[in-house]
C-alpha cells in the first residue's frame, strides 16, 4: 500500500494505486494523520474513538456475510440515519454513503457535508473533502458506494 | 522446520502442518500448528521458508535472524493496512498472519518482540498475541480498540515478566 505518514507526503502515482479517480477529482486534506477515530465515527460526527464493528465478542475477525454493509446499516440506524434512494444532497437531511469491496465486506463510509461536499477519514491518514463518492471508489481497496442512508438534520 | 501442508479446517481456519527436525535424535517429527487463516494460506508457504541455522541454534527465517525477519513483516503489515478503517481488514493481512504463525512457534520470542513494538506503538497486536500466547486480558468490550487493548496488554505483560 504505501509506507507514507499520510496523503500529504505520497506521490501522486502511490496515490493513484489507491483510488484512480482521485487526482483527477478535486479533494482537499483536513486534518493530520491520526489513528484517534475512523471512517465509521467520523461519519457519525465522532473524532475521538473509533467505531469498528469487524470482529465479534471474542476479538475474532468477521467477514462476509457477518462483516457486510447490512451491520453497518444497522448501526447507523441505531444512530438515527435511514436507508434513502441516492446520494444527491437534500435540504434538512445529511446523507452518508457506504463503500462494498468486491467480496461484499464493508470497508469504508463517507459523509455528505451542509454544501454538498463529501468528507472522509482514510484509515489511519487523514480526513478529506472530496467533490464525488466516485474519487475514493477502488475495486481491491475500499470498493464502490453502494448504499445510502439520510438523516435530518435538526 | 518447513511447512509440509495446508488443509482446509472449517470456513474460516486452516492448518498448517510444520515438520520439524528432531536433532537430538537424528529423527525428523511433524506436528499439526493450527493457525487461524481467513483465506487460504499462499502455496509458497510450502517448503523451507522457516527454517533453523545449523550454527549455534540461531532461528533463522528466509536466512534473516528472527528479530530482523520480525520487523520486516511488521514494517510490511503497518504499511499495507495504514489507509483501512477496520480491525479486521488489518487482521486479514499475510504479513500479519505470517507473524502469527512464526509466534505459534516462537511464542516466546514473538511474544516479546510484540510487545516492544507495542509499547511504542498502539497498533493492533491484540489478535496475535491472543492466538500466540493463549492468553486474552482484555474485556470483550474493548477487543476492537486498539489503544484500550494495548493497555490490558502491556500490564499483562508486566504482571507476568514479559517485558
Amino acid at each position: 500500500m504505501s509506507d507514507y505518514k499520510g496523503l500529504y507526503e505520497m506521490p501522486k502515482s502511490s496515490i493513484n494505486k489507491l483510488w484512480p479517480n482521485l487526482n483527477s477529482s478535486h479533494y482537499e486534506l483536513k486534518s493530520d494523520p491520526t489513528d484517534e477515530y475512523n471512517c465509521v465515527a467520523w461519519a457519525n460526527h465522532i473524532n475521538h474513538q473509533s467505531v469498528d464493528l469487524s470482529l465479534d465478542d471474542d476479538g475474532e475477525p468477521l467477514s462476509y456475510p457477518d462483516l457486510s454493509c447490512l451491520m453497518y446499516i444497522e448501526y447507523f440506524q441505531s444512530q438515527g440515519f435511514e436507508i434513502c434512494e441516492s446520494a444527491e444532497w437534500e435540504e434538512g437531511f445529511e446523507k452518508i454513503a457506504l463503500y462494498e469491496r468486491d467480496d461484499r465486506t464493508f470497508e469504508h463510509v463517507a459523509r455528505q457535508m451542509s454544501d454538498g461536499i463529501w468528507t472522509s477519514k482514510l484509515g489511519e491518514w487523514e480526513d478529506i473533502e472530496h467533490s464525488t463518492l466516485e474519487s475514493l471508489q477502488s475495486n481491491h481497496f475500499y470498493g464502490n458506494p453502494v448504499w445510502y442512508m439520510r438523516r435530518s438534520v435538526k | 522446520m518447513s511447512v509440509t501442508e495446508i488443509i482446509k479446517y472449517d470456513k474460516n481456519c486452516w492448518n498448517v502442518n510444520v515438520e520439524e527436525p528432531n536433532y537430538d535424535f537424528g529423527k525428523r517429527t511433524s506436528r499439526s500448528i493450527k493457525i487461524s487463516y481467513l483465506t487460504k494460506p499462499k502455496k509458497r508457504l510450502l517448503g523451507d521458508e522457516w527454517g533453523f541455522s545449523k550454527n549455534y541454534g540461531e532461528v533463522v527465517i528466509n536466512s534473516l535472524p528472527i528479530e530482523k525477519k520480525f520487523q520486516e513483516l511488521t514494517d510490511r503489515w503497518k504499511n499495507e493496512t495504514k489507509g483501512f478503517s477496520l480491525a479486521a481488514s488489518k487482521i486479514n493481512n499475510t504479513n500479519y498472519l505470517t507473524i502469527i504463525g512464526l509466534g505459534v512457534t516462537f511464542p516466546d520470542k514473538i511474544t516479546k518482540l510484540i510487545l516492544k513494538d507495542l509499547k511504542q506503538s498502539s497498533s493492533y497486536w491484540h489478535y496475535a498475541l491472543k492466538k500466540i500466547t493463549n492468553a486474552n486480558p482484555v474485556p470483550k468490550e474493548f477487543s476492537a480498540n486498539a489503544t484500550k487493548t494495548r493497555d490490558f496488554w502491556l500490564q499483562w505483560a508486566y504482571e507476568n515478566d514479559k517485558l
